[in-house]
């Protein structure tokens, strides 16, 4: 029964053609050696066990046609097991349960097994079953994984459904979904974020809706804490220095911070208003501009960074600039150029700062040249620059401009109400920046300031009113417009060749061959060998002069 | 150190209380204030139900209700007895045209008029009279003119299926023969979603329409020369740019020196157009 076209190793890391993550309910990052890691093209997320490759792929053939039917037991309920047919995952099959919504699910060649009082399970019992023991997959409840030869997981379950001793049950392989939230959230007035929708938010939001770890600070005039949909942490007050970010009331502009932050990560999925570009990050709130035209020391500048670095944030999100075309002073190009080093254990913060929308140019000398800086211009949503967009070579991408917001609660701020519609300027794209960089910082909160940096700006899409250079760059649009999936997608690790991973020997066939349509997967190491080739030769194209 | 803030709080129409910053700082602002727009109203209603095909082959579109009637009424301040802007062609050359449109709407500050309805014909712009209630829910015409906002017939702005698109960098009009492969198409959707939210455009001074890029605003409506293929309900397409907001000498002295004489003569469109097919 064994295909002699499907052999992986039990650690093989199973890759499709686009780059794939792995996230669980807890949002913690898996690679775990039973799990293969499949992305489809609708970007849901797949886990499969590359059991199922080794198992239901190498006892049956794919495209196989079966229909069959079985029972096995789990705990105290009896399920029916109709089998579909073998597909790229293994064979798939619909399990029904009285009183339960029938789902699909794949049966690989292992089982799970435990004892029924609880008891430890020795080989002995094992062997007297013909089962031979994979690994003790979780000794807290004595449970371990086992194959029998000939069966796969369902019929080894089906066989000892009725064993006294032994609780049995296949271990399927189940699609799980990387979101905790629901996508579309159901906030009420998401739909009218077209600005999310012109990047293709939901392909991103289907890979990570981010982590409450992941903080973004918006360094602004201050948020509205009592805000329904803002998901704030303790602010700080540069300006006054002091513990309160809030922005005056009844002054022009005061709602600035808010309408920033709401972009950034508004509360998703919880009914309420908007959804923010990262809807389930963190945000704290850095009140430094109090509004008018008074000067502002570069002390607060200093001291907006530093609270930043202290709180470990991913991102810090800057919509704010200097009237005149100012050379950086030296201690602020010191603590931006240190956020991205320190903080979140020397990981970093990517700092993102608007373009500015005098229509001038700006220039590498000012805050948007700093090394490491995001700089975000604004783009429709027919992707067209904003007429007033600042550009140069400090440009690195663009945005949409994000028009619906959070506001001031109540009377005060832009609008009535909560919410408003008016937001506008490159202020208004720059947070979506920050958000995605959010999202990535939650799917891989691993990664360094330089490399969040590198993923964004390495995988703009074009913009088609860009007449780019031999780099890339264009003036107005920089490398082009954010593509969060892209980005996402550019950070998921290179995976290792199937069947040369560290502990292939003992359970695995020397000499095997990965399974070219398993999980959709192209895990062939020459095959990824090139991939990684062309990319290192297109990086350079691609990426920022000013990669740290 | 001067900071600032970069969302455009001095330009951006905050419907009531930026209009009268602009009065105060602006000698012809009438963008913003007789743009139409009021206050972001939040409002709930269905689905916006515009198509946007932004995939670069021609639209698909099937006369369907414009959503958000009641927002348009509201923001744009839409009326419901017709304008009597003129439409007269200045000029016309191996099929190509330059229509005047009246588009004043009796001039800044003045009572809101409805838009200056019209259809794109084999003999020129031809004006539709009809006021803007009554083509929120027809077919008869493709294209409506007030102050600087132009409209297109579909998404929410009509039940049409008059779609546009900006052609590429560097494209001209004299050069533009055929329709470009790559040009997306886009319906009017400057209300979006469930709750009809208002789209603002890129100045913060009116709705974000398919052809609002024509112009850039700093002290003045200067014109950015962008050439738009406008595809038509029954399939024909024209190539269309905006020559001129004000009088054609305000113009140019507008888009050279960054401010339009007074009296500017702003709401005169002066619109260059050909079918292409």
């Amino acid at each position: 029964m064994r295909s002699p076209l499907v052999r992986v190793s039990s650690l093989a890391l199973v890759r499709v053609s686009s780059l794939a993550l792995v996230r669980v309910s807890s949002l913690a990052l898996v690679r775990v050696s039973s799990l293969a890691l499949v992305r489809v093209s609708s970007l849901a997320l797949v886990l499969c066990l590359v059991g199922g490759a080794r198992g239901a792929a190498q006892l049956r053939s794919e495209g196989a046609s079966e229909t069959t039917a079985s029972r096995y037991r789990d705990g105290d309920r009896w399920l029916t097991v109709e089998r579909l047919g073998i597909d790229r995952y293994g064979s798939r099959v619909r399990i029904s349960l009285e009183g339960h919504p029938s789902f699909e699910a794949w049966i690989g060649s292992d089982a799970l097994v435990r004892r029924r009082d609880g008891g430890a399970l020795d080989d002995d019992a094992l062997a007297a079953r013909a089962l031979s023991r994979r690994r003790h997959l979780a000794p807290s409840i004595g449970l371990s994984v086992v194959a029998s030869e000939g069966e796969d997981g369902l019929e080894i379950a089906g066989r000892l459904a009725n064993d006294p001793e032994l609780e049995v049950t296949p271990d399927l392989l189940l699609r799980h979904t990387a979101s905790e939230i629901t996508v579309p959230p159901n906030d009420p007035r998401y739909s009218g974020q077209r600005y999310l929708a012109r990047i293709d938010i939901e392909d991103a939001w289907a890979i990570s809706t981010g982590d409450a770890a992941s903080t973004i600070a918006v360094v602004d005039t201050g948020c509205d804490a009592l805000h329904p949909d803002l998901p704030l942490l303790p602010g700080y007050d540069a300006y006054d220095d002091d513990d309160d970010p809030s922005p005056p009331a009844s002054t022009e502009g005061n709602a600035h911070g808010t309408e920033c932050a709401g972009i950034v990560a508004a509360i998703g999925d919880n009914g309420e208003g908007i959804a923010g570009t990262c809807p389930e990050c963190t945000l704290r709130c850095v009140r430094l501009l109090p509004g008018g035209d008074a000067p502002i020391a570069i002390s607060s500048d200093v001291a907006a960074f530093q609270h930043a670095i202290d709180w470990d944030v991913v991102a810090i999100s800057n919509s704010w600039g200097f009237r005149e075309a100012v050379a950086v002073p030296s201690p602020l190009r010191a603590i931006m150029v240190a956020a991205q080093t320190m903080g979140r254990g020397g990981l970093g913060a990517v700092v993102v700062f608007a373009a500015g929308n005098e229509n001038r140019e700006i220039t590498l000398g000012e805050l948007y040249g700093v090394e490491g800086v995001i700089t975000v211009g604004g783009i429709n949503i027919f992707d067209e620059a904003a007429p007033y967009s600042n550009h140069g070579a400090a440009v690195d991408l663009v945005a949409p401009l994000g028009a619906l917001t959070t506001d001031i609660t109540g009377p005060d701020g832009s609008s009535p109400g909560d919410y408003t519609s008016s937001f506008s300027g490159t202020s208004s794209a720059c947070p979506v920046v920050s958000g995605v960089i959010g999202l990535l910082a939650s799917a891989y909160p691993e990664a360094t300031a330089a490399e969040l940096h590198d993923a964004v700006i390495a995988t703009t899409r074009s913009a088609r009113f860009a007449t780019p250079d031999e780099n890339g760059h264009d003036p107005l649009y920089g490398y082009g417009i954010v593509d969060p999936a892209g980005a996402l997608a550019y950070l998921a690790p290179p995976m290792p060749d199937a069947g040369v991973v560290a502990d292939a020997g003992a359970e695995t066939d020397a000499g095997v061959v990965v399974e070219p349509s398993g999980c959709g997967c192209s895990g062939q190491g020459r095959a990824r060998s090139f991939f990684g080739l062309a990319l290192l030769l297109l990086l350079p194209l691609a990426r920022t002069r000013r990669a740290l | 150190m001067s900071h600032r803030l970069l969302s455009l709080l001095s330009r951006v129409a905050l419907p009531v209380t930026s209009a009268a910053l602009l009065l105060a700082c602006d000698p012809e602002p009438e963008p913003g204030t007789d743009a139409g727009m009021t206050d972001d109203t939040g409002g709930t209603v269905e689905d916006t139900g515009g198509t946007v095909d932004d995939t670069g082959t021609a639209p698909s579109c099937v006369e369907h209700e414009a959503l958000c009637q009641d927002e348009s009424i509201g923001m744009l301040m839409l009326q419901s007895s017709a304008s009597a802007g003129a439409i007269t062609e200045e000029g016309t050359a191996a099929g190509e045209f330059t229509s005047h449109i009246d588009a004043t709407a009796g001039g800044f500050g003045a009572p809101p008029q409805s838009f200056v309805y019209a259809r794109f014909t084999e003999t020129g712009l031809e004006v539709v009279r009809i006021d803007d209630e009554t083509a929120l829910e027809s077919n008869d015409w493709d294209i409506a003119f007030r102050r600087f906002v132009m409209r297109l017939n579909s998404g929410v702005s009509g039940p049409g299926c008059v779609e546009a698109g900006r052609t590429g960098p560097g494209t001209t009009f004299d050069a533009l023969t055929t329709v470009p492969g790559d040009v997306a198409f886009f319906a009017e959707e400057y209300f979006s979603g469930d709750s009809c939210e208002f789209i603002v455009d890129a100045t913060g001074m009116g709705p974000q329409t398919v052809l609002s890029s024509y112009f850039a605003y700093a002290s003045c409506l200067s014109m950015t020369g962008n050439v738009y293929i406008v595809a038509l309900g029954d399939g024909r397409h024209v190539k269309l740019q905006v020559l001129s907001y004000y009088t054609p000498a305000a113009q140019d002295a507008c888009d050279s020196t960054g401010t339009a004489p007074m009296p500017s003569g702003s709401g005169n469109m002066r619109v260059r157009w050909a079918f292409v097919d």
